[in-house]
């Protein structure tokens, strides 16, 4: 007997198959990478809080993309 | 303009890489017949000493009108339009397997004509086109 | 005689001041320009394009995945599995151009020393390797039901392998090397080793017999696939950079701000 494979895989569950593979992976790896910015966001704010005050305002006067980084993470200090 | 270390570092990179070109290239000449998947009738035919019984995989066409499948078994011929070989097989066979199309089959050489396989492939070649265009195109041709 | 004289002279000058301010106007955009080289205008930019790219991306995917699974016609000996090759081919070339993008910049990275040229590679590579793997498993999905098998070892599938081993390795040793020269030494030579790879994953199947199919689409005009057909692929491939430079903006955005609490403890 000659089995014939499309019989029994039918093509439209490898498609299905593929397509959910892809859009799960994808949904993972934005996730994670999300994750990952947020950590370091919070992480970021948390070492600016730790500073003593007089340090901060010299660091916040002199750097205006850490304030950027502030707005971002919506915390401010 | 470019300073000097900058310009050292140019030639050192321009270096590297045509050495690593070099190397390359000597290493798949080397290599060549090694990285063949399959090889055709011809190349078969050509081989001086052909061990039978060892595993070759040869692809082509296989050949229009050639495919009598039997009960348990499916014999075709498998052509590159110089040199053919006949092929018989018994299992399950890919769904575009078909005559005029492309396959690739890995079994043992019983004889430069005559091949025994154990797995059929089916190799799909570059057109991708709707059915209605194909039916089209044979009213053309 | 003397008006005439005074014309000249008037048209003079005002000329000369045109001249003068589009010359302070070019001089201020060139300093504009490098201000958005700066890392916190650049930040700014960053912001916005996400908020962008949120915004569209699933209008974009919708109309993408509509045409890839619905509107388009089957092929006429695969079927239905036609369709895999909507993620497979976008997701190959986007792995082969992450990697060529890497490999650029590490070069101008190595020659030129510019900083910024490594963060971009490093925020890259991921998202390389990602599609790397993907093109390999939505290929062996399209294999198992159109060849017949989920894997063979031709030039093809064993190049696209070798390229992941360098993504890998490319990433681990930007991860595991402490030291910075070191590690910028050891990345660049590894990139520049595996660049070799791109021209043979690339060309593999017109050199040597392979199972894979040779290239439908080439360069120099003539392609083998139907129109209705490369709609979809070319709105898949457009969703697929769309969802890399989101990625992409994402990663760098992180490193940006590692760097900067990196370089926090430095303001004295």
């Amino acid at each position: 007997m000659i089995k014939n494979l499309s019989l029994i895989n039918s093509e439209f569950t490898f498609v299905a198959v593929a397509f959910l593979i892809t859009i799960f992976a994808c949904f993972l790896f934005y996730r994670r990478t999300l994750k990952t910015l947020k950590k370091y966001e919070n992480d970021f704010a948390s070492e600016l809080k730790k500073m003593p005050k007089s340090k901060r305002e010299i660091v916040l006067r002199k750097s205006k993309i850490i304030n950027k980084i502030l707005v971002s993470t919506n915390k401010s200090i | 303009m470019l300073t000097k270390k900058v310009k050292n570092r140019i030639i050192f990179l321009s270096l590297v890489i045509f050495s690593i070109l070099i190397i390359s290239i000597t290493l798949f000449k080397i290599l060549e017949k090694n990285l063949l998947y399959f090889l055709t009738p011809t190349e078969i035919s050509n081989i001086q000493d052909t061990k039978l019984n060892k595993v070759y995989r040869i692809g082509g066409m296989v050949k229009k009108d050639s495919i009598k499948a039997s009960k348990d078994e499916i014999k075709f011929i498998v052509t590159d339009f110089k040199n053919e070989i006949l092929v018989s097989y018994s299992g399950s066979i890919p769904n575009l397997f078909a005559e005029g199309k492309g396959v690739v089959v890995e079994g043992e050489l019983k004889d430069k004509k005559y091949v025994i396989a154990k797995k059929i492939l089916a190799k799909h070649d570059e057109n991708y086109m709707p059915p209605e265009l194909k039916d089209i195109m044979k009213d053309v041709k | 005689m003397r008006i005439q004289l005074y014309f000249f002279n008037s048209l003079c000058n005002s000329q000369l001041g045109k001249i003068s301010t589009s010359l302070k106007s070019q001089f201020n955009v060139k300093k504009r320009m490098f201000k958005y080289f700066s890392f916190s205008s650049i930040f700014k930019i960053i912001e916005n394009l996400i908020k962008f790219i949120n915004s569209i991306f699933f209008i974009i995917l919708i109309i993408g995945l509509t045409f890839a699974l619905i509107i388009s016609p089957q092929d006429y000996l695969q079927g239905e599995t036609v369709r895999i090759m909507y993620i497979h081919v976008p997701s190959a070339w986007i792995a082969l151009g992450c990697y060529s993008a890497i490999f650029f910049l590490s070069i101008l990275n190595f020659i030129f020393k510019i900083k910024n040229f490594f963060i971009i590679s490093k925020s890259i590579a991921p998202i390389g390797l990602f599609f790397t793997c993907l093109a390999v498993v939505t290929g062996s999905i399209w294999g198992k039901p159109t060849w017949g098998t989920w894997w063979a070892w031709d030039a093809r599938l064993t190049s696209m392998i070798i390229l992941i081993i360098f993504y890998v390795s490319y990433i681990l040793s930007i991860k595991l090397i402490k030291n910075d020269s070191l590690k910028s030494k050891i990345s660049t030579s590894l990139i520049v080793i595996g660049a070799i790879n791109i021209p043979i994953i690339k060309f593999s199947v017109d050199w040597w017999n392979t199972l894979h199919q040779p290239s439908s689409i080439t360069i120099t005009g003539t392609n083998t696939i139907h129109t209705s057909m490369i709609i979809p692929l070319v709105l898949m491939l457009l969703v697929f950079l769309i969802y890399c430079a989101l990625i992409f903006l994402m990663k760098y955005k992180t490193e940006i701000i590692r760097i900067k609490k990196k370089n926090l403890t430095n303001y004295d």
